[in-house]
């Protein structure tokens, strides 16, 4: 009976030899699938465990910390500490919840996502640290990210847009970036919510805290910064004027139609301008007199004349139309037009209206790669990285976006924009005459109310500063006018933001 | 002379290196216990000197009965046992400590006293496993009433999660499945000892096949049905399968015919399609292990096998380390799961280690049953290894999705007096039959007129016998006629 036995032997191996197989593919080759499964528990519940990295400031404000609870084996999550205690400074927090974002045990969103394997511990980096930890018996600890954001901004953004908006029940966003290198210096969304309770450990109350804000009035979830889409209105002139200004024709000096109305070809609408102003004398101005006054008609004419390829092309080297650069927020497309336009359309699109839908952080490239010379920087978010022991893994950097347009046509934009700060329509706004802010204000039009009666419009300013410590490039945006109605515009909304931001961010020469 | 010295010199006892390897496997358990309390409380505890301290005397125990009435026998399998089962006790109390206020762990460290104490008896009374031969058909009897047992028994005697497999009186709950399938391998090594010559007869070919007689399939078809019995009315899937495949695999060792295999094959095909369209619950476990990621089934019918896979997953290759994962998430993890806590735990690594231990009991097993000399000893060794592996593919394919999942016990490691009682018995009769198989044969006394010398087949012209004569002594010995 050997011979069956040793048959029935090899049989039984290949038995076995089908059960190491499969382990080896559930837990190796499945296992990740595994982990970053939706309904999967294990990792929201060692999330309790571990010694979760910090979210901070270059200054050093701590925006997230994690700190550990009396049962001396479990850590709560806590955003913006107050220094010295495990209190949590909800003001704070709220100020940076949209990028903060929160992570709990039923989820995780913003940085807290994005960096979540850094943060965890579980990143590659770590491991072989992890491993040394293990054998010395150390708790596993995550590492800590820093953020580019400036805390003096932000404030002043936040502040400055709480006051715009009032209780006007009105939502707004301003970013600011470094012109230079990308860094992203503030990037707000009101109104905004404190993440504490959804981080929670008890997952009812979490989740219940979800809940509410999800029903919220005014809707605090949403970051207006990355995700919004809104009409920008005469803020987008700077992307026709720099079509204009990147073909041989026109220059800021060149002479052009402005006349009282503007009827496109094939239509019988006539554009008017705001308030049904007149720009210039005998319906003619130059280009960057145009600018500064925010003509409606000398731009719609101009960008029929231009064409919708010329201005396309230069709209999509901006970013706008394109598919957004990698950043570790959600970040939503601008577009510029959907399919062929005619002329009324065309004309409309030139001076921001019809489909035209930019969000706030696309909108602040523009004007940094206009105050950079015309060379476009990507922004980043992530300033340093860093492991357990603080020491840096990894530098954050903006990529490289491309020359957006010459440092000729950059130059005579500023000169434009420096026109609409100083005597154009931002001259109210009291920007600081020593940081020679350059400009563009916006006031959008977006629809009408059921009733037929116009909504007050969306406002926009855009600019950076030409003098002081460093340049930035601020974009502010403020929803339905804010608290001032149909009568709301750009330079009286949100230029005073962009104003506030600046004076924040930037020493004037001399100080 | 000099043959009969040398193999007694080569058949030596091995059982000092069997205590080193049972020092060690408790010496690992200990460890594996020290890992768990220093991970969920940070400090040692005396618990784990208290806990290996039962172990090892348990364990000492079983060597000096091996020492006593199996002198011979292959020295891997009790360390192995031993290892295994300690680490069923750190697992359980693992899952216990997560679970506050439950605490299972004593509970199965008494089993194991009664499972080393089953051991002792069945050693020391089982002198020769041969005896076991007679005891045939009682050894069938026994298994049968044991098995259906939990079948005739109302209900709230027996049920337990829609599985009539159980025996609970207060506050106690024995599986006599268990110890049935050791019973009934007992009486099918005796059978198809008995029966094999018959049982080898064939008629004709068909595509190749030798097949037997149509009347030597009834015992086939009626082992057939009555696992299907056994399927119908106490709803234990695992249980049959076992039963069923031993018996298949012990009848084709008997009679060396293929064709034993394809016609078992065929009634296990049969028997599954009949199953699947008869009997909901069969459908249901199909249904779960093909789609159990389905967005419907992952909260309900397969939450237990998804918690499992997440579990393993969260393991990954090195495991969380012994305490520091979430075991006890997946339902019913110290019986059916224990082996996803330990591929939680201990990783890909332990459960490759884990899986290995398992096949080297069944390689020994094996290895018994083609030293032993007499059949029926092949037989029984063949069959119990057989069984052993069969439960441990059936319960972690089933555990690993694999194939679909069934109710049957991980041998030593998951919590249950009546498995773990039966395993040790299993043991037992393994170390036996390998004691026979390694023991050397009895020498021959030098004094012997005989000695060595060489023999020859004599065939008288009368009687239709034949004679064995001594060739060298035979012209000098009155006693051999010529």
């Amino acid at each position: 009976m050997n011979a069956p036995l040793r048959r029935l032997a090899i049989a039984l191996g290949l038995l076995f030899l089908a059960l190491l197989t499969n382990a080896t593919w559930v837990q190796v080759g499945q296992a990740h699938d595994l982990n970053h499964r939706a309904d999967n528990p294990r990792p929201l519940l060692t999330r309790l465990t571990t010694d979760r990295g910090q979210i901070q400031l270059a200054d050093g404000t701590v925006l997230a910390t994690s700190v550990l609870s009396k049962d001396g084996r479990t850590y709560d999550r806590v955003y913006s500490p107050v220094p010295g205690t495990h209190q949590e400074n909800a003001q704070q927090a709220a100020m940076y919840a949209d990028v903060t974002g929160w992570a709990g045990v039923i989820s995780t969103s913003g940085i807290e996502q994005s960096e979540d394997d850094l943060l965890a511990g579980n990143d590659d980096r770590l491991a072989i640290r992890n491993f040394t930890d293990t054998l010395a018996g150390k708790q596993k600890q995550g590492g800590s990210v820093q953020l580019t954001l400036d805390n003096a901004g932000q404030q002043a953004a936040y502040t400055s847009l709480q006051r715009a908006l009032g209780s006007s029940g009105n939502a707004g966003a301003v970013v600011a970036l470094d012109v230079q290198t990308g860094k992203v210096l503030v990037l707000a969304s009101v109104p905004s919510f404190d993440p504490n309770p959804i981080a929670s450990r008890d997952g009812a109350a979490a989740q219940q805290a979800y809940n509410t804000l999800l029903k919220q009035q005014g809707n605090p979830l949403f970051n207006r910064a990355t995700q919004g889409r809104y009409p920008p209105g005469s803020m987008f002139k700077l992307v026709t004027s720099a079509t204009a200004l990147s073909t041989d024709k026109y220059s800021p000096s060149t002479v052009i139609d402005a006349p009282a109305t503007y009827t496109p070809p094939l239509t019988r609408v006539a554009i008017p301008n705001f308030a049904g102003e007149l720009c210039g004398r005998g319906g003619k101005e130059t280009l960057l007199d145009a600018l500064a006054t925010s003509c409606n008609t000398a731009f719609a004419k101009l960008g029929v004349a231009l064409g919708q390829s010329k201005l396309q092309k230069q709209a999509e080297a901006f970013g706008i139309g394109e598919a957004t650069p990698s950043f570790p927020l959600p970040w939503a497309r601008s577009t510029f037009a959907s399919g062929q336009l005619d002329p009324p359309a065309l004309a409309q699109s030139a001076i921001g209206q019809r489909d035209v839908a930019l969000t706030p952080l696309q909108a602040a490239m523009i004007v940094q790669a206009i105050g950079n010379d015309g060379h476009l920087i990507t922004p980043y978010l992530v300033d340093k990285e860093l492991a357990p022991d603080k020491s840096q893994l990894s530098t954050g950097h903006g990529a490289d976006g491309g020359q957006v347009v010459t440092p000729q046509v950059a130059a005579e934009l500023t000169q434009m924009m420096q026109a609409v700060v100083q005597k154009g329509t931002a001259a109210g706004a009291g920007f600081n005459p020593a940081l020679k802010v350059a400009g563009k204000t916006g006031t959008a039009q977006h629809g009408t109310t059921q009733q037929g009666v116009l909504l007050p419009p969306d406002t926009w300013f855009a600019g950076f500063n030409t003098a002081g410590s460093r340049t930035v490039a601020v974009v502010a945006f403020v929803e339905n006018g804010g608290t001032q109605g149909a009568a709301a515009q750009g330079a009286t909304v949100a230029a005073p933001i962009v104003r506030d931001v600046m004076n924040a961010l930037v020493t004037p020469p001399g100080q | 002379m000099t043959t009969a010295s040398a193999s007694a010199s080569l058949a030596r006892g091995r059982r000092g290196a069997e205590l080193a390897l049972l020092l060690f496997g408790v010496a690992l358990a200990a460890a594996g216990q020290a890992c768990v309390v220093i991970a969920r409380t940070n400090a040692l505890s005396g618990r784990i000197a208290a806990d290996a301290g039962v172990l090892l005397v348990l364990a000492v125990v079983m060597h000096v009965a091996v020492r006593r009435f199996a002198p011979y026998a292959d020295p891997l399998l009790l360390p192995l046992v031993v290892m295994l089962s300690g680490l069923g006790l750190t697992l359980i109390g693992r899952i216990d400590d997560s679970l506050r206020g439950t605490n299972y762990a004593s509970l199965q460290l008494v089993w194991l006293a009664i499972g080393t104490g089953v051991f002792v008896i069945v050693l020391g009374a089982v002198r020769d496993h041969r005896t076991l031969a007679r005891f045939g058909y009682t050894a069938a009897l026994g298994g049968l009433v044991l098995l259906l047992l939990p079948a005739v028994l109302p209900a709230r005697f027996s049920e337990v999660n829609g599985a009539r497999v159980w025996i609970r009186f207060s506050g106690f709950s024995l599986q006599p499945s268990e110890i049935a399938k050791v019973l009934l391998i007992v009486f099918f090594a005796a059978y198809l000892v008995a029966k094999r010559d018959v049982m080898s007869v064939v008629t004709r070919s068909f595509l190749g096949l030798q097949l037997p007689r149509a009347r030597d399939l009834g015992p086939v078809l009626v082992a057939w049905i009555a696992s299907l019995a056994v399927l119908s009315r106490e709803n234990d899937l695992g249980q049959s399968l076992l039963l069923f495949g031993v018996f298949v695999a012990m009848l084709y060792v008997a009679t060396q015919r293929g064709s034993w295999l394809v016609i078992g094959l065929v009634l296990f095909a049969g028997g599954a399609y009949f199953a699947y369209h008869a009997f909901a619950h069969v459908r249901e476990r199909f249904d779960i292990w093909l789609h159990a990621f389905k967005p419907s089934y992952v909260h309900d019918q397969s939450y237990q096998l998804v918690q499992g896979l997440y579990g393993f997953g969260g393991g990954g290759l090195l495991g969380t380390g012994l305490g520091r994962g979430h075991p006890q998430i997946v339902p019913y993890a110290r019986t059916d799961f224990i082996f996803a806590a330990l591929g939680e735990e201990l990783g890909l690594v332990g459960v490759i280690a884990v899986l290995v231990c398992y096949a080297i009991i069944v390689q020994r097993g094996l290895r018994a049953a083609i030293g032993v000399r007499d059949s029926f000893g092949k037989m029984l060794a063949g069959g119990l290894a057989a069984s052993l592996a069969l439960q441990v593919f059936v319960i972690v394919g089933g555990v690993m999705r694999l194939i679909p999942l069934t109710g049957l016990t991980t041998p030593f490691l998951s919590y249950g007096g009546s498995s773990l009682v039966a395993n040790f018995a299993i043991i037992a009769l393994l170390l036996r039959v390998s004691d026979a198989a390694r023991r050397p044969p009895p020498a021959i006394r030098a004094d012997s007129p005989y000695g060595d010398a060489p023999t020859s087949v004599v065939r008288s012209a009368e009687a239709q016998t034949v004679v064995v004569s001594r060739v060298g002594a035979a012209t000098e010995d009155p006693e051999n006629g010529a």
